[in-house]
């Protein structure tokens, strides 16, 4: 029989071994990260078809699979990673990085939407958003999940910042020229 | 919960028909705009703040010409508005299937090679040297 564990959304903890069957009272969202025997990696709950039936109460509960694609999943040594399955229950954190490897999706590095104003909005303020889009990607390429999580932030903030500066230096235009105009009469 | 949960599934199944929607309808408007009046000529296109300041140019300057141009498939004039715009539209697009349309998952390595470390810091070498060059040459 196939057993499941899981990452709870809320608490990082890894949780199980369970059933399929016994999953459907747990609080499983398709973004829950989920491994079972013969996985490779672990995985977002949403891309398993045979957890389908979670999210979709029409689909019927499928049949537990047989004991033969039950093989252990390959231990990462150049990475120095553990075996998940060892250690349930254990605290998943952020600085035991090699453990994220592959959980934690890269941040949102707002590149596409820099370029755009900068290019087609006239904002020059958003190229600090291409700098920051950098950092998000070397940050992550070293496995500062956080710090590169951070350097999103900043993209982000730099990125609508330039939306946001347009109408701003537009009013400011504005009440100046009629103060121009007010002056000459 | 469940059916809460069956409901938010059953969203995704059209997966990308609400952005396709509004992204397209966007453009359309865009594009009739753009079509139909010529920001040279008309006095409410919003002029570029930056050049309105420092009389400099910045990197997006001449971009609303160059899209009227390009609508009207004047591709040279186009070019001559903002040419770092008409390079960057393929370059956008790509990135725009990448970023909202599932891109970035189907293909990871595509994804590393065109928006990856490298490729940002190139792009953002050749706006600055853009933005340096056309002021150096047309002042």
């Amino acid at each position: 029989m196939l057993k499941y564990y899981y990452i709870d959304d809320i608490s990082k903890l890894q949780c199980g071994p369970f059933t399929s069957n016994e999953l459907l009272r747990k609080n499983i969202s398709p973004e829950t990260i989920v491994w079972r025997s013969g996985m490779a990696d672990w995985a977002e709950a949403g891309t398993l078809q045979e957890l389908n039936f979670l999210f979709d109460t029409k689909a019927p509960v499928p049949q537990d699979r047989r004991e033969e694609q039950q093989t252990p999943p390959p231990i990462r040594q150049q990475q120095n990673r553990q075996n998940p399955t060892y250690n349930s229950g254990q605290r998943y954190q952020y600085d035991d990085q090699h453990k994220w490897d592959g959980i934690i999706p890269m941040p949102k590095n707002w590149l596409i939407e820099s370029i755009l104003l900068t290019i087609f909005c006239c904002s020059p303020i958003s190229l600090v958003g291409i700098f920051y889009a950098v950092k998000v990607e070397t940050l992550y390429g070293k496995r500062e999940y956080e710090a590169s999580q951070e350097a999103s932030r900043k993209a982000k903030l730099w990125t609508l910042w330039g939306i946001a500066f347009l109408p701003v230096i537009y009013m400011l235009l504005f009440i100046l020229g009629l103060l121009a105009a007010l002056s000459q009469y | 919960m469940q059916l809460f949960r069956s409901i938010k599934n059953r969203e995704t199944m059209p997966k990308y028909l609400i952005r396709v929607i509004v992204i397209g309808c966007v453009l359309l408007l865009a594009a009739i705009i753009y079509f139909l009046f010529s920001p040279a000529e008309s006095a409410y296109f919003p002029q570029c703040p930056f050049h309105r300041i420092t009389g400099f140019d910045c990197p997006g300057c001449g971009s609303q010409r160059a899209i009227h141009h390009l609508l009207h498939f004047r591709l040279k004039d186009a070019f001559a508005s903002n040419p770092l715009l008409i390079l960057a539209i393929p370059y956008l697009i790509i990135g725009i299937y990448f970023e909202y349309f599932g891109g970035k998952e189907k293909y990871p390595t595509a994804r590393k090679t065109l928006f990856g470390k490298r490729a940002i810091v190139i792009v953002l070498i050749l706006i600055v040297l853009f933005w340096i060059g056309r002021n150096i040459s047309f002042s």
